[in-house]
């Protein structure tokens, strides 16, 4: 194809207008060496294709797939034995607890002395600014809670990586 | 399906994922892990296989996918990727390979400047040599808008590199 040809397929090329064969007559013109004086400058841009395309992934990888591919059944299997000792040990704590706590009761005379019914909240905007003050006193401690767990996650992820590179 | 016959049905697309995953996010360790989440996917799903038609353009808009939502859902961090693009010509000289080298990695900036959608479209197209259909069907989006990102993709590079001096037109 002469040096003309070329100059308005480029054209064609960069309006978006090329064919997929045109496209490929002008990946295969600047592969070769001679390419004409006047187009030179296009070259360095349809070699870059050429070179992108030959990226490939490291050698390595087939056998990392393979074994995360193989790991879910040995990962089930774990979450399955931790969930197993979570129950156990909450099973044992719970009959530790049981036998070991020291049982207290409050004397009956300081109960009865007590009038608790005077606390009560009788008056329906106190108890909406009661239960108002409760729900945020919650929610800003989960939120606290929430923190901190992102910033450990953070933290575990930051580290993993580091170590997988 | 064995993971023999897996590997053996996904061997073909692999890189193809990979170099997507790469010029999305420019970012080889992210790549790769791109890459390996799609196929850990696939392998979930792999009784679906046999009823996908198009498993190319399947997995492709699955990397893409993938890609777009660990660009979004992170503190991106781009790190240095030169080297990526290796340009050698024989019978160069030293000189004459660096300066090539320094126009590749240009050309590769330049490229990575385009929004996520142009720079999809311009390497599905020009480096992987897909036709408008097969990136429709492995992007999700119109004819058309393939077309439109295509043109103003290649708009983009060659203003860019015209003022860079690369192109003299």
């Amino acid at each position: 194809m002469n040096t003309i040809a070329i100059k308005q397929l480029v054209d064609k090329y960069f309006e978006g207008e090329t064919s997929l064969v045109e496209e490929q007559q002008l990946r295969a013109y600047f592969k070769e060496g001679a390419v004409a004086e006047e187009l030179q400058e296009y070259q360095p841009l349809f070699q870059y294709f050429a070179t992108a395309k030959r990226e490939e992934l490291p050698s390595d990888f087939d056998e990392r797939i393979v074994i995360e591919l193989q790991r879910p059944a040995k990962r089930r299997f774990m979450r399955r034995m931790v969930q197993m000792s979570s129950v156990a040990a909450s099973v044992m704590l719970m009959v530790a607890a049981y036998f070991w706590y020291p049982t207290t009761e409050l004397p009956s005379t300081v109960s009865n002395q007590i009038n608790w019914e005077q606390y009560e909240i009788t008056d329906e905007e106190e108890a909406y600014k009661e239960t108002k003050a409760a729900l945020k006193l919650l929610s800003r401690n989960l939120n606290r809670g929430a923190k901190k767990a992102a910033k450990s996650m953070d933290k575990i992820t930051k580290k993993k990586r580091r170590i997988e590179n | 399906m064995t993971t023999n016959e897996f590997q053996h049905t996904v061997a073909p697309i692999k890189d193809k994922l990979y170099r997507f995953a790469l010029r999305m996010l420019d970012n080889i360790p992210e790549a790769q892990d791109v890459v390996q989440e799609v196929l850990i996917k696939l392998w979930q799903q792999r009784e679906r296989l046999t009823q996908v038609t198009n498993v190319e353009a399947w997995t492709m808009r699955m990397t893409s996918n993938m890609s777009i939502d660990k660009m979004r859902n992170k503190h991106w961090r781009t790190e240095d990727v030169s080297g990526i693009v290796q340009f050698a010509t024989p019978a160069s000289s030293p000189d004459r390979l660096t300066e090539q080298a320094d126009t590749m990695q240009h050309i590769s900036n330049v490229i990575a400047q385009l929004p996520e959608k142009q720079r999809s479209v311009m390497h599905l197209r020009d480096i992987e040599g897909y036709s408008y259909q097969e990136i429709e069907e492995a992007l999700g989006i119109p004819l058309n808008q393939v077309k439109v990102n295509l043109f103003r993709a290649r708009k983009y590079v060659r203003t860019q590199l015209t003022a860079s001096g690369i192109l003299n037109s």
